[in-house]
């Protein structure tokens, strides 16, 4: 008997170091293909899944799969040894005993899987209740001003006394379901030792049939360890409905084909018609028509015919933010065009390969996205062997020298998203990231919104000196960011593009850019901004 | 706090620590008092008293069934003897004693799901008492006490931390009752038997009990490496894919997967030791307990075969049935104790806020709302949200009925602070402010609130229909009313567009409606609450020029006829307004209409010009 324990604690060891290693290992790998996978989606294709959903596979689902992938390599040969190991020993020590067990497993089976059936739909309406509770607290968190302005803290708390009770009684039902299970275990194990001990019984009083009293002490070990057994199979059962949900969420990701894959161009080729007009137009948009996937009706943009030449800096103003910002996001291919194509230096842009497209290109969206990490090596990343020269070269250009200004100057550590920075702050620092690679095409995608005009327009005095040959695309709402670009494209409601020209020209020729001087200009919007 | 501004924002205090999505298995919080905690929350149970009472019978009975079981077994067994060196078996004896047995066993399982569904009830019970008091709590705090805690810690303790506390009362609580009611019983019917076997028998206990806490003391220390690493990979995680846009723009994707694999391999190489070290408790516990099983068989039949003792064979059976009594509750004890502790933390955490003073009202007089006048005036007010750091000194103003001021100045004047003033959200420290001629600390806080309005820089709306939310000031509203509130606020154009008009439920983060139309909502209840006096932040933020001109409108038509404080940007406020103030360090630096300030050519001539760079006429 002690040979046999000491035998069994050892590999009782081992298993758990084996399947941890293979749980952990399968954890990893999955890790990284999810991870891998969405870094080369498109943006359009991350937006579809939504940012929280992606985080939440990467770190909780793949988590729940981890672990019930160790729960099963460790108890999966477990119940089903025992029930079939006990069955065969039941059945050596007594063809009744076997008969016992054979009928009593069916009927817990059955019970069990009824049971399960019935709660599991529950459960997710119980997450759904839980759901609406928190989000209450949540809204009366973050709109504690408004609440108590309104004198609606009475109201709040009969709403949420509401959502209080659906969970109670809820999550009451699901328990009430559950609680049946262990009862009907107990009170089958334990008619099924009482019969092991009436049949064993009846045995005794049949001489010739051999029954000790140790052999029925052994059957009733091994019926006890039998029945557990099934309740323990029956918990896996339970995990793997869960597991499977997670594992479903992670496949989607893994099998979602990356849908922008770069050209195969090289960087020698040259198509014979493009050569000229490389020297004069940078890009050029060609009868190009978009709409967000998904989106039915108007199309965001339509029927875009636009030429930016080199060195030029055009500015983009219109009624709604979303199409100048799809018009902006064409160019690396963050989005395809639907129709038409946008072309740089004369060769579509579908034909580059996406690593070298998006180097010619700095892009700087409105809302700085910076990383845990010191300012120096945030602006890094706009060009990987940059020196420090030419960091703070381009810092200066971007009027971020506040920088200079912190105790740690460039090496300060931008903790969790930038939270101790400025708005303005973390616009410029972006900008000096675009600036430091000295692209040949600058997107400013409403990149300075959060600068007073004194400083915004110190920048661009600065970047037009510095950074002559840069074409540059300027969006921005308001008309006295954009005055005296070289030209001021207006797009319509409609999604296109009716004129383009200069300020005063606007001025007379497009009723839109009228009107938005008016309500900017006549009536526009006083604030004290940022400045140095 | 979304709507203060940096710089007149009152200081956070740092509390606790956040709790992660993970609270791991060993998740060593310890609550600071332990005792008066405990005491506080078998409190709360004892709110449902008859639930708590019938449980207790139900698991007492349970627990004597339990312990009798093995006892009339071994009678059943025993009834199996040697006579004349032939096995007999006294058959009806034994039968007898099935008999007990089988209705023991059909009762207990009854009263077992009786006692799960009473379990059940208990704890759903307890805690909605639990959460419905800490709500209710929550809504009558003081502004200051959640400007100064981080919304993120608040929220974890009316989420995670009830949670907790729920899984405990539910799972541990009553887990840990039963087991020591077991105990207790299999220790006595061990003793009755043989107490050389019992001895046996808790030495092996005390033997397993003792290497689980060493075990765990030395695990805890994987486990703690492991949340931080895990910490450290989610962190990336969100970073970078939130930040998509930017790892894209730049070409970084391959470059952040490599980095991100680094985190990945420590994550994974320091989970496995944990894991592993966390998995051999099992196999030693189970270990122990097989070498206890061989002991007590062993020394069992040693007293049998002595024949001193009047163990017998049915004896046997019975110890070894109990003993896994008794050290199966052991083993529960030292697991739940850890989840006690745990949620123990948690609710000390809850008691907390509930401790913290709620927002206090001494105001007295009755002030119906509806015959406010709508005269303010600001007396010599002094306020600070830290001390030393004065934000309004000596601020003297005085605002007529029906009047629309502008306030402008630069961020961190002290213009939000007139608004926390007024509404009473905190209260000066020097100089008093006056409605209609009597202070607002006189005035009941209902009643005060009643009478103005407010409508903030970042919209405030709720995930509710787009009725309720043009209601929400409101108790009974008849149709006509909303929709002319709606009217007013240029808002109802949008509405009746939707495909399900009033009847849209607002999504969560807002998505449904554009930040403009938000604004709009929000000045539609504006309009229906009906103030005598208005308070409006404007936003800063960009809108389209169509739904810009639109919220200019309903701002205009919103204002007519109450008394207006408006913290200004837009230049078409400004300058309809009767009367501009312009706040500087605290105080009224200017005061007068627009050519007039234009013509003192000081701080209001600065802020103006610095909007146009170019020719403005």
């Amino acid at each position: 008997m002690l040979a046999v324990t000491l035998l069994g604690g050892c590999f009782g060891v081992s298993t758990a170091y084996t399947s941890a290693r293979a749980a952990q290992g399968l954890g990893n790998d999955l890790r990284l293909d999810t991870f891998g996978r969405i870094m080369n989606l498109s943006v359009q294709q991350t937006d579809h899944f939504t940012t929280g959903s992606l985080i939440n596979r990467i770190t909780n689902d793949i988590a729940m799969v981890i672990e019930f992938v160790e729960q099963m390599l460790r108890g999966f040969v477990r119940p089903p040894m025992f029930i079939i190991g006990g069955a065969v020993m039941l059945f050596l020590l007594d063809v009744k005993f076997g008969l016992i067990l054979l009928s009593t497993i069916p009927v817990l089976a059955v019970i069990i899987f009824l049971v399960l059936r019935r709660a599991i739909p529950h459960y997710s309406m119980v997450q759904q209740r839980l759901d609406k509770v928190n989000s209450i607290v949540q809204e009366n968190l973050n709109g504690a001003r408004v609440v108590k302005a309104y004198v609606r803290e009475e109201y709040e708390c009969g709403r949420f006394e509401e959502a209080n009770s659906k969970l109670k009684q809820e999550n009451y039902r699901v328990l009430k379901l559950m609680a049946v299970i262990s009862p009907v275990l107990s009170i089958l194990l334990n008619i099924a030792v009482i019969l092991v001990i009436y049949v064993g019984g009846l045995q005794i009083r049949i001489e010739q049939a051999g029954m000790t009293t140790g052999a029925l002490m052994a059957a009733i070990t091994y019926m006890t360890q039998s029945l557990n057994s099934v309740m323990m199979a029956a918990n896996l059962f339970q995990s793997i409905s869960r597991a499977d949900a997670s594992a479903a969420r992670i496949s989607e990701v893994l099998k979602t084909e990356p849908v922008i894959k770069g050209g195969s161009r090289k960087p020698e080729d040259n198509s014979s018609g493009g050569r000229e007009n490389c020297v004069k137009t940078a890009i050029l948009f060609n009868n190009v028509s978009f709409r967000y996937p998904g989106t039915k009706g108007r199309p965001v943009l339509h029927n875009i015919n636009l030429e930016l030449r080199k060195g030029e800096m055009l500015a983009v103003i219109g009624a709604t933010g979303s199409g100048k910002s799809s018009l902006a996001a064409l160019i690396p291919r963050f989005y395809d065009a639907d129709e038409g194509e946008v072309l740089i230096d004369g060769v579509p842009v579908k034909d580059y390969p996406l690593e070298e497209l998006r180097g010619k290109i700095g892009y700087v969206m409105q809302k700085a996205e910076l990383f845990s990490d010191t300012i120096e090596e945030n602006i890094r990343w706009g060009k990987k062997d940059a020196d420090t020269e030419q960091i703070r070269h381009a810092a200066r250009i971007a009027q971020a020298d506040f920088i200079l200004d912190f105790q740690n100057q460039y090496d300060t550590y931008i903790a969790e998203k930038g939270a101790s920075l400025s708005g303005g702050q973390k616009q410029r620092i972006s900008i000096a990231r675009a600036l430091v690679r000295t692209p040949q095409i600058l997107i400013l995608d409403d990149a300075t919104s959060a600068l007073d005009l004194v400083t915004e327009n110190a920048f661009r005095s600065a970047l037009k000196a510095s950074l002559s040959d840069t074409t540059v695309l300027l969006i921005a709402q308001r008309i006295a960011s954009i005055m005296d670009a070289d030209r001021i494209a207006v797009l319509e409601n409609d999604g296109t593009i009716r004129y383009c020209g200069k300020h005063q020209e606007l001025l007379k020729v497009s009723e839109t850019y009228r009107n938005i001087y008016d309500s900017q200009m006549r009536a526009g919007v006083m604030t004290e901004k940022e400045g140095r | 706090m979304a709507s203060q501004s940096k710089d007149s924002a009152p200081p956070v205090v740092r509390v606790g620590n956040g709790r992660g999505a993970y609270s791991g298995l060993l998740s060593s919080e310890k609550p600071k008092n332990t005792r008066g905690t405990l005491v506080r929350l078998l409190r709360y149970l004892g709110k449902s008293r008859g639930v708590l009472l019938a449980l207790l019978a139900c698991m007492l009975i349970v627990t004597g069934t339990e312990i009798a079981g093995p006892m009339f077994q071994q009678k059943a067994i025993d009834t199996i003897s040697y006579d004349n060196a032939r096995l007999t078996v006294d058959f009806g004896r034994m039968s007898s004693y099935l008999l007990i047995l089988l209705v023991m066993f059909i009762l207990s399982g009854m009263l077992t799901y009786g006692q799960g569904v009473l379990a059940a009830k208990l704890s759903q019970q307890t805690i909605y008492i639990l959460r419905r008091d800490l709500f209710q709590k929550m809504e009558y705090l003081p502004i200051r006490y959640i400007d100064t805690h981080p919304s993120g810690d608040l929220m974890s303790r009316m989420t995670n931390d009830v949670e907790n506390v729920s899984n405990a009362i539910a799972q541990s609580i009553t887990a840990l009752f039963s087991a020591v009611l077991t105990l207790t019983g299999a220790l006595c019917m061990m003793l009755y038997y043989s107490r050389l076997m019992t001895g046996v028998a808790v030495l092996m206990v005390l033997i397993i009990l003792l290497t689980s806490t060493r075990l765990t003391k030395f695990m805890r220390k994987y486990y703690k490496r492991q949340q931080v690493l895990l910490g450290k990979m989610n962190g990336q995680a969100e970073e970078k894919i939130t930040g998509f846009r930017t790892v894209a723009a730049y070409g970084k994707e391959s470059e952040t997967l490599t980095r991100f694999a680094e985190v990945s391999e420590d994550l994974r190489v320091n989970s496995i030791r944990a894991r592993v070290w966390g998995s051999i408790l099992g196999p030693i516990t189970n270990f122990i307990g097989n070498f206890q099983y061989v002991l007590l068989a062993g020394t069992g039949g040693f007293l049998m075969i002595r024949g001193s003792s009047g163990m017998t064979v049915g004896g046997i059976q019975a110890m070894l049935q109990y003993s896994k009594k008794l050290s199966h509750p052991v083993n529960m004890i030292a697991n739940q104790y850890n989840n006690i502790l745990t949620a123990l933390a948690g609710a000390e955490r809850i008691f907390e806020i509930m401790d913290s003073p709620c927002e206090t009202d001494e105001g007295t007089m009755d002030f119906p709302p509806e015959h406010v006048k709508g005269e303010i005036e600001f007396q010599d007010v002094q306020f600070e949200y830290t001390e030393g750091e004065p934000v309004l000194r000596h601020l003297d103003l005085q605002v007529k009925e029906g009047q629309k001021i502008a306030v402008v100045g630069a961020t961190g004047s002290g213009k939000t602070t007139i608004v926390n003033l007024l509404t009473r959200f905190y209260e000066p420290s020097g100089g008093r402010i006056l409605i209609d001629g009597t202070d607002i600390k006189e005035i009941p806080k209902r009643q005060l609130r009643s009478a103005i309005a407010i409508v903030l820089q970042d919209t405030v709306l709720f995930q509710d229909s787009i009725r309720m939310n043009i209601e929400f000031g409101r108790n009974k509203v008849r149709e006509e009313e909303r929709k002319r509130a709606a009217v007013t606020a240029m808002a109802d154009q949008f509405i009746e567009r939707l495909p399900e008009g009033y009847d849209t439920i607002l999504a969560e983060d807002g998505t449904n409606l554009s930040e403009g139309q938000r604004q709009l909502l929000s000045i539609a209840r504006a309009v229906l609450a009906d103030p005598r006096i208005l308070i409006l932040d404007e936003a800063t933020s960009s809108v389209d020029t169509r739904t810009e001109m639109q919220i200019q409108q309903a701002m205009v038509n919103l204002m007519k006829g109450r008394t207006s404080l408006v913290i200004a940007h837009r230049i078409s406020t400004i300058r309809d307004a009767d009367l501009i103030v312009v706040l500087r360090n605290g105080r009224i630096a200017e005061q007068g209409s627009h050519e007039e300030l234009m013509e003192l050519g000081g701080e209001y001539y600065r802020l103006y010009n610095s909007q146009f760079r170019g020719n403005v006429t």
